[in-house]
Order: C-alpha cells, then sequence, then structure tokens
C-alpha cells in the first residue's frame, strides 16, 4: 500500500546515485524493489497494484559501493551541491526574515501559512547565526571568498566560527587536503580577520 | 579442486602409529573433514570403516578414520611415500603410505626425487600385487596447511598428548603389534620430516590439480572393476577385515585388488577385482557372505560415486552451532561437544530448560498430575539452587572434566550436556543470534576470558550462508597478511571472493577467501537486518564492535545489536517486526471495548495502541486479541474553519496538549485525527487531536483555502458568492458526498450534508440537504425552494445524493444517458441553483483533488481501495455482496470518459443504510462496522481519484437512481425473508438455505434445504451468499426503493434482469446483483 | 547545510485558472505543493525565493490540465554525512539525546556521546560529565558531526556525533542560569 503516492514524484529515475536494482532481494519486504522499481513507481497504476506491503516506506540512498559514498569532511557532497551556492545561516535569516515579512503582509497569520520546515529553519538559524548585521555578513563572506574556499567549506567556517586554526581544520578537514593553505598562518589571518567582523559588527 | 587430501596409508600391521599424523591434523582442525575417496593417484582406495572399538579415536578424529584397506597396483610418479617405501625394501609386502600428503605437491616432488625415473607407471603396475595397504584417507579444507604441519610437529615430538596417546593405543588394540613397527616409525619419521622440510622451502601449495589432470585420474576400462557382493546386514565391515585376512593369509592368490564397506550402504560390500571370478573364489567360505550371493558388476561410470562421500552428511564438529529438533529443546541452540559418528550420537551443551520444583516432586516420588504444558525458560543451571530445593546434587569427573549429576542430567558451567542422536539435531542454516550466544558466552567468560569473541567469529564463518557476500558489499580482511585491509566486493567465485582493496598502490582486484573476509559496515551506514532474531529490521549503524553491530532501529529508536555477518546495507527503511496477525505499525484499530487508536509499537505479543484521547497521549498495551478490527477506511472530518480534512494532509494542532505541533494526519476516525509529527518523540510520533482543534494548513496542498473558512458559518450561498469562478467547473471529479457542511448541525451525524430526497408527504419528491437532525426528525434545506423544512427521518432517503452528482456531471454525461433516464429531466432545475454549493467546490480544496491534478498518483488512492479490498467489511454487508462486484468500478475509471459512467445506484445506496445506523458518526465513512458499506469509502476515496471521470459504474442500477424505485431506507443492506441462499461456513460446504428471519446486525435465520425444511441456524451475514436467480425464477429485490417486491424474472441482458414486479406488474431492468432467488 | 539552488518542476493547472493572473496562480500552487517537503536528494525545501521560468504549457490529454515547466529557485537545508553543524537539543534519553538543526532531526546515540558523559535521569534528564562541568540537557546548544543520514519519504533523519575534537555543548543553559 503506497501510503503517500504523490511522493514519487520527488525522485525523479535519475536521481544522482544511481541503483542497483539487483541490490539486496534477500528477506526483504520491497518485493518490488528490482529493475521495475522505478518504472514500477513512475506508473501509478502499477504501484498501486502491487501488493498491499510490497512497497511500505523506502528511500533511495542506495549507495554505490565505496567511494562515491558522501562524506562532507572530504567535500563529497555530489556534483550538484558541490556547484551550489552555499548559505551561511546568518544568510538563510535574512532570506527568510523578508519573507516572513511578506507573508505577514499579505494574511493576518502568516503562522498558518508557513510550512514547519519554513518555521524550523526560521527559527534556527536566527539562533545559530553569528551576525546580524547585513553589512557584517556580506563582509564574512568577502572574507572567506578571498580564499579559494569551496562554497561548503566557506559556509561551515561561516557557521562554526572557528577560533583557533586547529578547530578550523577539525571543523572543515578538506582544508587541509587541498593545498590552498601554504601554513597555517594564512588560515589564522582568516579566522582573525572573521573574529574583528564580530567583533564590530 | 575443491579440496586437498591428507592421505595415510596403514601397513598390514593395524596398529601403525603413524596414522596419528593424519588423526592429529584432523582434529586440530576441528572443522569439517569429510571422506572422500578419490581415484586420486590412480590407486583406488577402498575403504572399511574402523572397528567398533576405535570409535575413541574416531570421536578425536571425527570421521576422517576410515582405514582402508587397498592394494596399491600402480603408482604414481607423484605418489611419494610410495617409492620412500620402496627405497626402503617394501617388496616384502611392507610398505608405507602414511602422513599427511597433499596430491598438489606433484612437482616439488619431482624436482626433487632424482629417482623418478624409476617409478613409471608401469614399473610400479608389475609391484602392485606385493603391497596392501590399509589407507585412511581424509579430505581437509585447503586452508589445512598450517594445521597439518602442526601435525607433523606433534609427531616428532610423540606422547605429548595424553589424548593422544590414548587413542594411540586404542587403534592398536585390534591389531596385533610387530616388532618392526618402531623401525617404521623412525623411517617414516625421518621420511617425512624430509618431505615437510622441502615443503617449507617451497611457499605455495596452492596449486591444485586441474580438471583434466582429474579426468585422467578417473579409472578406465583397464582398470580392475568393482564389484557388489551381498553380505548378512551389519556384517559389511566384518567382511571386509575377513577379506583383508584372507588376502594376508593367502597373499597373491586372492586376486582381488581391494574390499570396502561402507558405513551408509547396509547389505553390500565391494570388491575390487578384475574378474568376477576372482571376487567369487575371495568370497568363498565367508560366512557373511552367502554363497548363493549375488555379484553385480559397478559401471566405471559409478565407481567413482561409490566412493565419494558427501561431506555435508557428516558436517559436524566440536564447537559447531547446531538446534535440536525435537524435544523440550525444540529450537534451542546448542553447541556440539562431542560426536561419535559410530553411535550416530552427539553431545551438546544446551542452556537447561529446568523446571526444578517438577523434578523436585519427581524425586519425592509425586504424581505429576498433568501434562507440562509450560516450556520452562533457559537458564543455566544453578547447583546452590537445586540444593536448596532438596534436589541431590552429585559431582562427577568423567574425562577430566567435572560434571554435576542431576539424576541423569549432566551439568557442567550451569550448562546442559547432552547426547542425543544426530538426527534430532539440524547443522544446516544454523543461524545463532546474538542473544543466544551471548547465553552461551556469558558462562564461556568465566572460563576461559575474552578469548571467546574469536571463537565465535569463527564458529560463525562456519554457519555463513552460501552466496554470502553480494557484489559491492564492503568487507575487511580478518585473517592473514591482509588483515585489516578493507575493500569492495566485485565478483565472488565459489570461496574465492574479488575484492577491490580501498588502499591505493593494490592491484584492482584482490581474490580473498571467503573465510578471511567479514562484512564490514562504518557507524553511519544504514543497514538491514538480513538474518536473526532481528530480521528484516533496519538502521542506522551506531557503533561498530569487532564484528557486532550497534544499530539505531528506524522503527522503535532503540539500540540493537547484531552480528556484521547478519547485516546488509539497505536503503529501505522498515521496522523489525511490524506486524502482529492483520494488524500492523500504525494501522488504526478498533478495540473490543469499542475505543480506538493508532498502533505505536509492535512487541513481540502485543501492541501499543496510542489511544483515541485528545486530552493526553494515552497509549495501552493491548493483546491480539483485544483488537476488535482494523479501521481502513478513508474517512474526512472538518477542521475547526470547516475546512475538509482527508488523510495525508498536513494540519496544525491549535490547543490541547500538543499545540503548535503539526504534521500529516494519518488517521481520521469519528472526528478524531491522528497526526504524524515526525519530530514528536512519543508513541512513534503520533498524536491523536480532535479535527475541530486543528488546522489544515498547507505543507504540500493547503493554504489558500482557508479562505473558504474565514467564515464558518456562512451559508453555503456565502461560499458560492465568494467563489464564482469555481461555480461550474466543466470537469467534476469530486466525492459525490462531500462532508461539506456536515457538521453544521448540533450535533454530528453522518446524515448531515447529504442530499437526501423526501419519500412521502407534502413535500414528497422533493431533495435537499440535511442541515440537522434531531431524534427521528430531519431539518432539510429544500433545494428547489430555498426553504427549510422538517420531516420524519423514515420519510427520506440519502440517495438523491446521487443524482445531485449527477448534475454536476451531467453536462457530459448526458447525451448517452438520456434515453435511458427519462425521470432525469426534473432533477435538471435544480442545476443551477447550487452549484457552489455542491460538493464540486470541495472537490477543488481537497487534496485529493489535489492528486487527482497529479498525473502520477491520481489512481492511487482509489485502487488501493480496490486492490485492498476489505474481506472483512464485504463480508458484513452481504446484501451487497453480490450486488456490488469489485470488478465494476473498473470497467470506466478512465478519465474523461466519464459521461459513460452513471453513478450506480449502488452507490448512494451503499451510503444510506449506514448513515442511519450510524448516525451519531460524524463521517459516514466508518469501516469495518457492521453494517457498513463497503461501497462508501470508494465513492470517497476513489472518485478524487479520477480526474475528470467519473468513476462510477456504467451500471443500470443508474436507472435506478432516477426513478422512484430507489430509495432504500435503513435496512438497505440486510437479507430479506424468504430469499434462497448458500450458507457458506468455513469448512463445510456450501448449504442451500431459505433466510427465515433477518437480524438487526446482520446475521440471519436460515433454514436449511432448498424448500426450508431443514435445520434452522442462525449464520453471520458473510457467511451467506444469496443465490442467483435464472430466468423465470421468482425473485426478491433486495435494494432499491423496491426492496422487498418480489417478481418474476423473465429475461436476463449481461448484468442486468428484466423483472416483472408481481404487485405492479411493472416491467423493470434491476440489475442482477440486487436480485435473490426467492424460495419456492 | 542550506544551499540556495534552482529546481525544476511540472506544475498542472486547471484551465480555470487561467487569466491574467496565471503567473500568480503557478507560483502560490508552487509554494503550496513544494515548500515543506523534503527529498532525499535535495533535502528539505524551506523556502522559494523566486521562479526564475515558466515554460510553455502543454495541455494533456483527456484532462485539460496544462503542464508548465516552472524553474524556481529555493532555499534548502540538505544535511550531509561528515557535515559539522549547531544544533539544538530537543530531547534527552538514556539512549542518547535529540537535537534539531532546522529540520532535521538527529540523533545522538550514547555510544557517541563521549564516555566520561553519564546520563542523569530527573526532570531535566541530561549528560553530564563527572565533575558537572558540562552538561547536555534540552534547550542546550551542541556542535556535533552527522555520520549518517536515512531518508524517507518525508523526512531526513541523521544520527550525529559529538565524541570528536571540538564537538560537544556550546551553550550549556544550566551553566548560566
Amino acid at each position: 500500500m503506497i501510503k503517500d503516492p504523490s511522493f514519487l514524484l520527488w525522485y525523479p529515475s535519475s536521481t544522482r546515485r544511481k541503483y542497483n536494482p539487483y541490490r539486496r532481494l534477500v528477506g526483504s519486504t520491497t518485493l518490488i524493489v528490482g529493475s521495475g522499481f522505478f518504472r514500477c513507481l513512475v506508473e501509478p497504476e502499477a504501484a498501486a497494484a502491487a501488493p498491499s506491503g510490497a512497497i511500505s516506506s523506502f528511500c533511495f540512498t542506495a549507495k554505490m559501493s565505496g567511494e562515491e559514498e558522501e562524506n562532507a569532511a572530504e567535500l563529497k557532497i555530489g556534483e550538484e551541491f558541490l556547484k551550489a551556492k552555499c548559505l551561511m545561516n546568518c544568510e538563510v535569516a535574512l532570506i527568510l526574515d523578508r519573507k516572513y515579512e511578506q507573508l505577514q503582509q499579505m494574511s493576518e497569520d502568516p503562522m498558518n501559512q508557513i510550512s514547519q520546515v519554513f518555521e524550523k529553519s526560521l527559527q534556527y538559524v536566527k539562533r545559530f547565526s553569528r551576525y546580524k548585521n547585513p553589512d557584517a555578513v556580506r563582509q564574512v563572506r568577502e572574507i572567506l571568498s578571498r580564499h579559494q574556499l569551496a562554497e561548503f567549506e566557506l559556509c561551515v567556517l561561516g557557521n562554526l566560527s572557528p577560533e583557533t586554526v586547529e578547530e578550523a581544520i577539525a571543523m572543515v578537514p578538506s582544508l587541509k587536503s587541498r593545498e590552498r593553505f601554504h601554513n597555517d598562518e594564512a588560515i589564522e589571518t582568516m579566522l582573525n580577520d572573521l573574529s574583528l567582523i564580530k567583533k564590530f559588527e | 579442486m575443491l579440496t586437498r587430501a591428507v592421505r595415510t596409508s596403514q601397513p598390514v600391521r593395524f596398529g601403525f602409529p603413524r596414522r596419528r599424523v593424519a588423526q592429529r591434523s584432523q582434529s586440530l582442525l576441528g572443522i569439517r573433514v569429510g571422506i572422500e575417496l578419490r581415484f586420486l593417484s590412480g590407486i583406488l582406495r577402498y575403504k572399511t570403516t574402523s572397528h567398533p572399538e576405535d570409535k575413541r579415536g574416531n570421536r578425536l578424529s571425527r570421521k576422517s578414520k576410515s582405514p582402508e584397506f587397498s592394494m596399491p597396483r600402480r603408482r604414481d610418479d607423484d605418489d611419494e611415500e610410495e617409492y620412500a617405501d620402496d627405497d626402503r625394501g617394501g617388496k616384502r609386502g611392507r610398505f608405507i603410505d602414511d602422513a599427511a600428503e597433499e596430491d598438489d605437491e606433484e612437482e616439488e616432488d619431482e624436482d626433487d626425487d632424482e629417482d623418478e625415473d624409476a617409478y613409471n607407471p608401469r614399473k610400479r603396475k608389475q609391484r602392485k600385487g606385493a603391497s596392501m595397504f590399509i589407507d585412511q584417507e581424509a579430505i581437509v579444507d585447503s586452508d589445512g596447511d598450517e594445521e597439518e604441519e602442526e601435525g607433523e610437529d606433534d609427531f616428532i615430538e610423540p606422547g605429548t598428548d595424553l589424548v593422544e596417546e590414548e587413542e594411540r593405543h586404542v587403534h592398536r588394540r585390534p591389531f596385533a603389534a610387530e616388532e618392526e613397527e618402531q623401525e617404521d616409525v623412525d623411517a617414516l619419521e625421518r621420511q617425512i620430516q624430509q618431505r615437510y622440510s622441502m615443503r617449507s622451502m617451497h611457499g605455495d601449495f596452492d596449486e591444485e590439480a586441474t580438471d583434466v589432470e582429474q579426468q585422467a585420474l578417473l579409472p578406465s576400462v583397464k582398470d580392475p572393476k568393482l564389484w557388489m557382493v551381498k553380505c548378512a546386514i551389519g556384517r559389511e565391515r566384518e567382511v571386509a577385515v575377513c577379506l583383508m585376512q584372507k588376502y594376508i593369509d593367502k597373499g597373491s592368490e586372492l586376486q582381488i585388488r581391494s574390499a570396502i564397506a561402507l558405513d551408509h550402504l547396509k547389505n553390500y560390500i565391494y570388491v575390487e577385482a578384475e574378474k568376477e571370478a576372482h571376487v567369487k573364489e575371495a568370497c568363498r567360505g565367508l560366512r557373511n557372505i552367502f554363497s548363493s550371493a549375488k555379484i553385480t558388476i559397478v559401471p566405471i561410470k559409478e565407481m567413482t560415486e561409490v566412493l565419494s562421500v558427501e561431506s555435508k552428511s557428516i558436517d559436524l564438529s566440536k564447537d559447531a552451532w547446531v538446534r535440536m529438533k525435537i524435544g523440550t529443546y525444540k529450537g534451542d541452540l546448542a553447541k556440539v561437544v562431542d560426536v561419535d559418528n559410530v553411535r550416530q550420537k552427539v553431545t551438546v551443551q544446551l542452556v537447561p530448560r529446568l523446571d526444578l520444583q517438577a523434578i523436585v516432586n519427581k524425586l519425592d516420588g509425586k504424581e505429576v498430575g498433568k501434562k507440562k504444558t509450560i516450556l520452562p525458560p533457559p537458564r543455566l543451571f544453578n547447583a546452590d539452587e537445586a540444593k536448596e530445593m532438596n534436589i541431590r546434587v552429585e559431582r562427577k569427573r568423567i574425562l577430566h572434566e567435572d560434571y554435576e549429576m542431576v539424576g541423569t542430567m549432566m551439568f557442567r558451567d550451569g550448562f546442559l550436556h547432552k547426547t542425543v542422536s544426530t538426527k534430532s539435531i539440524s547443522t544446516q542454516n544454523v543461524q545463532p543470534t546474538f542473544d543466544e550466544l551471548e547465553k552461551f558466552q556469558k558462562a564461556g567468560d568465566e572460563m576461559d576470558g575474552g578469548a571467546n569473541a574469536l571463537r565465535n567469529f569463527s564458529t560463525l564463518l562456519a554457519n555463513r550462508k552460501k552466496g554470502h557476500f553480494l557484489k559491492g558489499d564492503a568487507v575487511v580482511v580478518v585473517r592473514g597478511d591482509l588483515k585489516n585491509l578493507k575493500g569492495w566486493v566485485e565478483k565472488v567465485d565459489e570461496e574465492n571472493v574479488h575484492i577491490r582493496p580501498k588502499l591505493a598502490g593494490l592491484p584492482t582486484t584482490l581474490a580473498v577467501n571467503e573465510r578471511d573476509l567479514c562484512k564490514h559496515f562504518e557507524p553511519g551506514d544504514h543497514v538491514k537486518v538480513v538474518s536473526g532474531a532481528h530480521e528484516g529490521a533496519t538502521g542506522l549503524v551506531l557503533k561498530v564492535e569487532d564484528h557486532v553491530l550497534i544499530i539505531l532501529s528506524d522503527a522503535t529508536r532503540e539500540d540493537i545489536r547484531v552480528f556484521a555477518d547478519d547485516v546488509v546495507e539497505s536503503s529501505e527503511t522498515t521496522s523489525g517486526i511490524t506486524k502482529i496477525g492483520d494488524y500492523e505499525l500504525h494501522d488504526l484499530v478498533l478495540l473490543n471495548d469499542m475505543s480506538f487508536g493508532v498502533i505505536v509499537h509492535v512487541e513481540s505479543e502485543a501492541f501499543q495502541v496510542l489511544k483515541a484521547v485528545p486530552e493526553r497521549p494515552e497509549s495501552a498495551r493491548v493483546r491480539l486479541r483485544e483488537i476488535k478490527a482494523k479501521l481502513e477506511k478513508k474517512a474526512n472530518a472538518q477542521d475547526r474553519y470547516r475546512n475538509t480534512v482527508s488523510p495525508k494532509d498536513v494540519v496544525k494542532i491549535l490547543e490541547g496538549h500538543a499545540k503548535g505541533k503539526q504534521g500529516p494526519v494519518e488517521h481520521i476516525y469519528r472526528g478524531m485525527l491522528f497526526i504524524y509529527d515526525r519530530l514528536y518523540n512519543q508513541n512513534s510520533g503520533y498524536i491523536c487531536a480532535k479535527a475541530q482543534a486543528c488546522v489544515a494548513i498547507g505543507g504540500a496542498r493547503r493554504g489558500s483555502d482557508r479562505n473558504h473558512g474565514v467564515a464558518p458559518l456562512t451559508s453555503r450561498f456565502g461560499n458560492l458568492r465568494t467563489s464564482p469562478g469555481f461555480a461550474q467547473p466543466p470537469l467534476s471529479s469530486k466525492p459525490p458526498r462531500d462532508s461539506r457542511g456536515r457538521q453544521r448541525g448540533g450535533r454530528f451525524d453522518s446524515l448531515v450534508g447529504t442530499t437526501v430526497k423526501i419519500r412521502s408527504g407534502s413535500f414528497k419528491g422533493y431533495r435537499g440537504r440535511v442541515l440537522e437532525v434531531k431524534g427521528q426528525d430531519v431539518r432539510i434545506e429544500l433545494e428547489s425552494q430555498m426553504k427549510h423544512v422538517t420531516v420524519n427521518r423514515n420519510l427520506i432517503t440519502d440517495t438523491v445524493s446521487v443524482p445531485s452528482f449527477h448534475r454536476d456531471s451531467s453536462r457530459y454525461s448526458m447525451g448517452s444517458e438520456t434515453p435511458m433516464h427519462p425521470s432525469r429531466t426534473p432533477l435538471h432545475p435544480y442545476m443551477p441553483r447550487d452549484p457552489g454549493a455542491t460538493p464540486i467546490h470541495d472537490g477543488m480544496r481537497t487534496p485529493m483533488r489535489d492528486r487527482a491534478w497529479n498525473p502520477y498518483a491520481p489512481m492511487s488512492p482509489a485502487r488501493e481501495n480496490w486492490e485492498d479490498g476489505n474481506p472483512a467489511s464485504w463480508g458484513t454487508s452481504p446484501h451487497y455482496q453480490p450486488g456490488t462486484p469489485p470488478a465494476r468500478p473498473y470497467e470506466a475509471p478512465t478519465p474523461g470518459s466519464g459521461w459513460a459512467n452513471t453513478p450506480g445506484g449502488n452507490y448512494s445506496d451503499a451510503g444510506t443504510p449506514r448513515e442511519n445506523s450510524y448516525a451519531s458518526a460524524p463521517s459516514p465513512y466508518l469501516p469495518s462496522t457492521p453494517g457498513v458499506q463497503p461501497m462508501t469509502p470508494s465513492s470517497a476515496s476513489y472518485l478524487p481519484g479520477t480526474p475528470g471521470g467519473q468513476p462510477m459504474t456504467p451500471g443500470n442500477v443508474g436507472l435506478d437512481v432516477m426513478s422512484p424505485i430507489i430509495g432504500s431506507d435503513g435496512e438497505g443492506n440486510m437479507l430479506l425473508p424468504d430469499i434462497l441462499v448458500n450458507v457458506c461456513r468455513s469448512g463445510e460446504d456450501s448449504l442451500i438455505g431459505v433466510v427465515k428471519e433477518v437480524f438487526s446486525d446482520g446475521s440471519c435465520k436460515v433454514a436449511l434445504g432448498s424448500s426450508g425444511n431443514g435445520d434452522t441456524v442462525t449464520v453471520l451475514p458473510s457467511e451467506v451468499e444469496m443465490v442467483v436467480p435464472k430466468k423465470s425464477d421468482k425473485i426478491k429485490i433486495m435494494s432499491g426503493a423496491q426492496r422487498g417486491a418480489t417478481g418474476k424474472l423473465i429475461g436476463i441482458d449481461g448484468t442486468d434482469g428484466i423483472v416483472k414486479v408481481d404487485d405492479t406488474l411493472d416491467v423493470k431492468i434491476l440489475d442482477m446483483d440486487i436480485l435473490a432467488k426467492l424460495a419456492p | 547545510m542550506f544551499f540556495h539552488i534552482v529546481l525544476e518542476r511540472n506544475m498542472q493547472l486547471h484551465p480555470r485558472h487561467f487569466g491574467p493572473r496565471l503567473r500568480e496562480k503557478l507560483v502560490s500552487k508552487l509554494m503550496k505543493d513544494v515548500e515543506g517537503t523534503c527529498s532525499g536528494r535535495h533535502g528539505f525545501v524551506v523556502a522559494i525565493t523566486g521562479v526564475d521560468n515558466i515554460g510553455k504549457g502543454l495541455i494533456r490529454d483527456g484532462t485539460g490540465f496544462v503542464t508548465f515547466p516552472v524553474k524556481y529557485q529555493c532555499v534548502v537545508f540538505r544535511p550531509f554525512k561528515g557535515e559539522i553543524l549547531e544544533a539544538v537539543v530537543t530531547m534527552v534519553n538514556k539512549m542518547g539525546f535529540f537535537a534539531e538543526a532546522g529540520p532535521v532531526q538527529i540523533f545522538v546515540s550514547n555510544h557517541l556521546i563521549p564516555d566520561d558523559m553519564e546520563f542523569h535521569s530527573g526532570d531535566t534528564p541530561s549528560y553530564t560529565t563527572a565533575d558537572g562541568a558540562v552538561r547536555i540537557q534540552k534547550d542546550s546548544e551542541v556542535r556535533l558531526k552527522i555520520i549518517g543520514t536515512r531518508v524517507d519519504a518525508t523526512e531526513i533523519f541523521c544520527i550525529g556525533t559529538i565524541k570528536d575534537d571540538f564537538l560537544g555543548v556550546i551553550d550549556d543553559p544550566g551553566a548560566a542560569a
């Protein structure tokens, strides 16, 4: 029985991670897992005709063996996200705040309009924004952008504001792996700059 | 090649100690050892099994021990021991073929032996008659190299092992020792030493004979034949030994080559000889072979099979895990502590299941009154405890081990040691669970500390299933040079697994023996347990402790501990046990006390049910039998602002303990919503709330609808005005009887909000919407007159809701239907009246509708409903059982073809009876209640699923909708007296009977026999089935306005019956399904 | 981590919405449909920030519905394995504690809490070091590392660890009080 047919749409058959259809049929309740799995899902009739319980809840995070595994510490976050624009919490806070205001203007009770995800996210980014001032946020990004950081790395640093070089490397292990920072001093300068912004915010 | 042989031969002097080498090595291996006789070196080694006296030795060496009596007639180039014999002058008939040997040593041997030429096959053949062997052959697994060498070491320093010494004596016993023995030993020692030293210089023994080489060793026509000789049962071994003795006595006179008795073959022995006459000659005079015994030849092709033994038949070794098959301990895990192959007995170690009280009673001589019904739980034996209960515990020392004896039961370290037949244990697919092993380990730890983990692991390996590794598995090497190397399985090739190492700089793939590998997981992996107690559970790996994983179960969010080997990586999310009986996790169930709730947790024998108490989260432990039924019907409810809430809508709770929580609605029943909030940690995230305490919001599909709800009590005319744009959607696929306004009345009544028709009185024929139900009175807003009237409840029928639905769709459907529906026309005037008020409008807002837009989803909810077909509720409404074959609605679910489908009278009828009988329910869609109409939910969930289509059947019943015929009332789904039914009770043949009386709960009294003169029985509605009338039969109309009327079936047209009604003499076309044959 | 990405979706619209406000209709439906959803691939869609492009509509046979390919920008939250982030503790029990980072729930098992922190039940269950200096209870802010994610139809669930350098409590409400 498919509990929520509409979610089928959320999984286009060309997901980033390939799904090996023959993997794991052992003792599994997803009898339909097989080469016809996706086909079956995108054809609602077939999916609906599936015996009850055959498809219950499942997900498609099946990963390929080995290296393709996701690991943010090694910047393995998938092509799509590696290229995408990453947002620091403080930036998200600005965006969501603005959107919330808009909604407020449109409706008296915006809380009923927004999704729980929105609400939770807004609470979260407000709580964990290191910088509140939009100018400061801009400056943070600017400073970090000088250092050939990947978007993801940049945002982790911006979010967590490590105080020491050691901490920075622990938070973003990929800093060390590539040879962008010849020495720790470069990192230290960067961290100092960030803390200055915070100080003068 | 599968295995390598460790082969030993025995000189005539059977007590020859050399045998120990092989035995030792085998017992050291402690693992599967099979007997397999092969034509390895061109010598057909026939074997007799060891003498009964041998059994102690046997025990130690496991099944490997079968002295063979064979007569080498031809030697192989590689048969090193044999030429070693020759060196020592083995012509006298002494010869040695002893000590472990590997057939794949061939090459080294050749290299080393300068005399090789001297041993060409022919030459050897000439010498053949001179020797005689007792051949002992055993197979060990190819990884046995070290062990063999260990055995060798042992041999070099003899006598260090008491047991072995013992064993040696045992073996000697049956045979007379001779003086030369010691000499033999020394010679052999030297020889073996030499060989092994050579071997150690050559590191690689892994070259194995190819298939072709093996083929070459098979017997051919030139070889002696194998004859099967019948002998006395149970004397097989004796006969073989007799033949051997005879050979010893007579020497080459006896022209047989070998004799063999097989343990598993009763009544026969095999003799190898060139001619049948030779066999006869040899057998002559033997007491246990009858002179008349027939001697048959074994075809060449089958010769090898005679002496191949399937290794699994004797796949039992010490420390192996087995399961008991019978008795008190049935299914329990046991550990083999001793194997007696001869007597086919196994001593196993078990966690005892003792009922001390019962023992006390027994010892006291009291009669044990009742048979033991309860299986005592497994618990380690505690001598002190037993003593306290005055049970005598004796201490006994058997074979250097201390045992505690209670009666005949032997205990050691709290475990029961039990000797059972090999037949009563199962050795295949024993998959000890973590818990079981832990039990064993606990006691074990006290004994020998931490060394257990590894042992467990190795025993687990032995229990591993075939095909354990699959491509893509992450594995780690656990033994050998590559230990700790991680990689991924690329290919599995029998026992070898090709892995792609993680480490750079290594070859792309490495072949590793399966046994050296273990699955490997990292914390954070999502896995599924594929065997053991937690089978089926999935979760995230929290921690890896050697071969044990701690997993956070997806379902329970609790830790479970499993073996890495029992787990596969999987993306699937399920929970362990999620189902008992028909009830599954997250099902909405009706309990016996008529309360209901959602199953939030499934335990092994009970459920945790979150009860429908909106004030506080109240969950109860409920056993299977306390659950009455599963509530599967889709229902709707209205939120605070009168928005229709359907399952899957996201709502937010506005008041109560869970205020502020939100999530999708999973179940709706009697105005209660069960909301799943994934962020809520209790009750699997389920929250129960009153529908009115919630507001639908739009994670996915709501939101703007709320406008409609702003003025909750606005009349629908108000609604009409607010959304003129929606007034006349050309396609309408929304619930025909929408629940809009249903709760407008002071009390909840499923009737409220439905469109009904007044059957009699001054407003007869008018239709209107029910505003309120007050006792027997119903306040109706007439559609044609903008007027509220109050009529008696019994004077209305709500089937008209379908016409109103019709009306909406009629734009499309008229064409084809008109000719058949003369009565339809009058309905049209209503049309323009309240289009906005009709369900159309709501249809737009319902989430179902949203789904209807979704091209991928539309069918699903509907189909689901049908596919799953709730047998229970079908059963409860016998009347409709025949009347509404589930297939029908499928006939035209095609989108866009709605015009062809007329809403069936069934559907409309369907709603009615229930609504009457469950007037107090806010929703008409009550599932699983007696009398509930199975069709009804379909109209709710099915309809919206079909975009633009009229999902209704092209049912002719539809005709009736318009005609006054319809208008059934409360009893709609009941049987009627006097009709013929088939009573089908489970386990009995169906019997014909006549319904005599129908009770309010749907059950009825049926008089058996076609004329009703048999016994009278009371049957449940689900057990009866109406008899389908044939042409010219007298019938009774079971539903519609003319329910109860009798008539004659004057013709059948497909699913339609042409009926001449008795009273009016009208001819009607009615669905066959609503016609029942009348008792004559 | 939050991302700003461009996604595409085929929107189906009923013809009755056609008119001058077609675009508006589409956008509001898009928001309704997409915001708050979650997929394993893109994570949670937090908010739509703009619509880049609405393609040509295609009338679907049989239904009259029109499909518009819509490209839109949105803020998504997608947790990654190995990612370090800050979160608020929402519940503490003997199995570990749950924390929230935006829409994502993260469970930190007691196996992944430093061994020197012990569970203390009571009114406010907590994990506390022996000296009481560090305390994790409801509403504590912790920095943790995600070590595993599980995606199902409607959510992403993570497990995290604080058993590593520079991880653990960043703000202790108990101490502050």
